[in-house]
């Protein structure tokens, strides 16, 4: 088992020099879906750009977005439109096996969230037209990213990947319902949110 | 002391009324009417000479006494004659009354009070059939009700209070911009509110479930006979309005008959998780119009359990006259405007007279009764006969400083249309109070009106939306429509509503009315209350907020805050 681990230090300790080009480029895209149900899920695309540090650890920064259309709940968003844009810096081992066309990998890493909710516009006019302003915000925050697939070499610097990841995020949010006539106005938090979501998608690596 | 209610008359309300008793009361008057055309004094159940005061007790309703008298003197048979047209429940014997317990501080608790005096009652072969608070309602064998009276634990006894419906003979969706909310989906809440039309009747309710109603609603009745359609549609034309305003609330429907069996159906809307109730309903002499007495506390007492209660405000601006017990009197008979003796008032033909007299010496309300006046006045009822008042009826109770300042006479009708006419004669008046009358039954308004303070019971109190009518076609102000303020000087109504709107239970008969004006408030309040998270504290002040000035500038006695507006 000890020896097991210090093989698998050793490859990713392998100088980067032996490795083709010091930094890539991941292009994703995929479908993905929030542990919440009430908030659906829908295609999923993004980039990362890594810099290798050996030949089989890299460090990356991601972008991604993640588009869901919530449905009404009484204690978490509104009937809406929801993206999530996370922003993640990601250690990333591969393990080669085979031929050395196949390798697998994972990563973990964190980041912060960018978040933007959009009220459902048709229930959004009929109170307006009534003389409500319906005001709701989800509030970005950090999240813990987790990720794990299989690579297959298609020349010396690029790949095609199949990718999984995971991503914990627990924003706040805020929400208001305003009589503009009389000014009556009811207001509270959105304390139980969750934005946790389960991505899978297809990677393109080419290396730069 | 006589403190049950007089109805409004309406058609629907005729159309209910036993013919054996119609035929009976009518015959009874037409001979009373043929007796004075010949010059003869002789009226039903005996002259003025034997319209003595109570002889039998203090503590017991005038009406009863007099009943007693009648059974005693004329038989069985005139006692349940007078019984049907005064609508006293005497069956077998037996008459349906109220027994108030003592509940001052100094005596026991109201609700043991109440139970030992169950007790005795069932030995006296009586039946109680519900009991609420300090009072227990029972059928009593006529011979008993002066043992009954006599128990020192029984401060009153009386017949039960009923609540009148405030329908005049009602459209005001459009009107008030409800059918804007048709598109607009909840926010931040669950499922629709929960509304109770409470209410006297609903005949007719299951003809219109899955049409003018949900297609299924909770209909329970809290009167002693379990009838929820008790004969009157009434309550199936709010519950219509109400589904109109708020279609997805769902809806109970509730009925009762007497003010202790109110108050157990409130006690039940409570558990039910209620959040509006619509109240097309009001009361005579069942409080001071200072936003106290027993009904005004079934109002508080839902109001503190976040319910929305929204009150029709009465019909009776053209039927109310107060006055001041300072003004001259003449063998102690009150002078009218200061020159009369009668005050009169018109009743078509068999559209029954009542009138109620109040003065404001009520004493301490400690929020289970009054103290009770030491001033006496007593009511008088009068046919006009071509120049002459021919007396046809009193209320003589005695107060002697327990007993509420009350007198009722209702239930005469004619065959014809007839002038009536009330005296009121001060019997012990030892200091200035403010007296107060409403008339039901007339349709010409009566003389002396005074529109000011005619605002009824329940809606004079502070925790009830108070909804005063106005013309949902140009938001005119209903002449018959109660004014404020109430006689503690709060604004009432709080807001006004369109009345004189389609339904189909009234069918050809548009729908007049507080009666069809409060369910539009209460419809209006589901619909905040079941898709805003707005409290009802909120609700109501974005109602009155919101609402459409009408009339002189800032808040009035007539409109309030103004008609009812859920549009931008």
């Amino acid at each position: 088992m000890i020896k097991r681990f210090f093989v698998i230090v050793a490859a990713l300790l392998l100088p980067a020099a032996a490795a083709e080009a010091a930094f890539h480029l991941d292009l994703r895209a995929g479908y993905g879906r929030f542990a919440d149900k009430s908030y659906g899920g829908a295609v999923v695309y993004g980039a990362s750009l890594g810099f290798d540090l050996t030949r089989n650890l890299s460090l990356e920064i991601c972008g991604t977005r993640l588009d869901g259309s919530a449905t009404a709940t009484t204690d978490g968003l509104s009937a809406g439109q929801l993206a999530v844009m996370p922003l993640e810096i990601m250690v990333e081992g591969r393990f080669p096996f085979g031929d050395g066309k196949w390798a697998a990998f994972a990563a973990f890493g964190g980041g912060f969230v960018l978040t933007s909710f959009t009220y459902d516009a048709t229930a959004a006019a009929s109170w307006t037209a009534a003389g409500f302003a319906v005001v709701e915000n989800v509030q970005s925050t950090a999240c813990a990213t987790a990720s794990a697939g299989l690579e297959y070499a298609l020349g010396r610097t690029s790949a095609l990947r199949l990718e999984a990841r995971y991503r914990v995020a627990k924003p706040s949010g805020t929400w208001s319902i305003t009589d503009s006539l009389s000014g009556e106005s009811v207001s509270g938090t959105l304390d139980k949110l969750s934005l946790d979501s389960l991505t899978v998608g297809l990677v393109v690596r080419i290396g730069l | 002391m006589d403190r049950r209610p007089s109805t409004l008359m309406t058609s629907a309300r005729r159309r209910s009324f036993p013919r054996i008793a119609l035929v009976c009361a009518a015959a009874v008057l037409s001979a009373s009417g043929a007796a004075a055309r010949r010059g003869l004094t002789a009226l039903p159940f005996g002259g003025p000479e034997e319209f003595s005061r109570s002889a039998v007790s203090p503590k017991l309703d005038s009406v009863l006494s007099r009943l007693i008298d009648i059974r005693n003197d004329q038989g069985e048979d005139a006692a349940e004659a007078f019984a049907r047209i005064r609508k006293i429940d005497y069956r077998d014997g037996s008459v349906r009354v109220v027994a108030a317990t003592d509940a001052s501080p100094a005596a026991q608790s109201g609700q043991t009070a109440a139970t030992i005096v169950r007790a005795r009652i069932a030995v006296l072969g009586g039946r109680v059939e519900t009991r609420y608070r300090n009072l227990v309602q029972m059928s009593l064998p006529l011979a008993a009700l002066a043992s009954v009276a006599d128990d020192p634990l029984v401060k009153y006894i009386r017949l039960p209070l009923r609540p009148l419906k405030l329908q005049v003979t009602s459209e005001g969706v459009v009107r008030t911009g409800a059918d804007l909310w048709r598109t607009i989906p909840a926010y931040r809440t669950g499922t629709g509110a929960k509304i109770c039309i409470l209410d006297i009747g609903f005949l007719g309710y299951r003809d219109l479930l899955g049409s003018e109603l949900p297609s299924s609603v909770t209909a329970r009745s809290f009167r002693a006979d379990g009838d929820i359609a008790a004969g009157e549609n009434h309550g199936t034309a709010c519950a219509e309005i109400v589904h109109d305003m708020a279609p997805d609330a769902a809806l109970w429907l509730v009925n009762f008959e007497t003010d202790v069996e109110e108050g157990a159906a409130v006690d039940w809307l409570i558990q039910q998780g209620v959040q509006v109730i619509s109240y097309s309903l009001g009361w005579y002499n069942a409080g001071a119009g200072d936003g106290t007495g027993p009904i005004c506390a079934d109002v508080e007492y839902a109001a503190g359990r976040n319910i929305l209660w929204c009150s029709a405000a009465g019909n009776a601006a053209t039927d109310h006259w107060e006055g001041s017990s300072e003004t001259s009197y003449t063998d102690g008979w009150y002078n009218f405007a200061g020159a009369s003796r009668y005050l009169e008032f018109h009743v078509a033909a068999y559209d029954e007279v009542g009138i109620s007299l109040n003065w404001k010496d009520w004493g301490t309300w400690n929020g289970w009764d009054y103290s009770g006046s030491s001033q006496d006045y007593d009511l008088y009822l009068y046919l006009k006969q071509g120049s002459a008042y021919q007396l046809v009826d009193t209320s003589t109770n005695v107060q002697t400083g327990s007993q509420w300042p009350t007198e009722d006479i209702y239930g005469w009708y004619t065959d014809h249309d007839a002038i009536w006419a009330v005296s009121i004669k001060r019997v012990n008046g030892t200091k200035p109070v403010k007296l107060e009358l409403f008339a039901s039954g007339d349709d010409q308004g009566i003389s002396y009106a005074v529109a000011a303070h005619s605002i009824v019971v329940p809606a004079d109190s502070a925790s009830a939306i108070a909804v005063g009518a106005t013309d949902w076609e140009d938001d005119s102000y209903h002449y018959y429509s109660s004014q404020g303020p109430t006689h503690d000087g709060r604004l009432k109504p709080d807001l006004t509503a369109p009345s004189g709107v389609s339904t189909a239970t009234y069918g050809k008969w548009n729908f007049y009315g507080t009666s069809a004006s409060a369910p539009h408030v209460a419809g209006a309040c589901g619909l905040l209350r079941g898709r805003t998270p707005f409290s009802p504290s909120q609700v109501r002040s974005l109602l009155e907020k919101r609402a459409v000035a009408l009339g002189p500038a800032g808040p009035d006695d007539q409109f309030g805050n103004g008609r009812l507006n859920l549009k931008k």
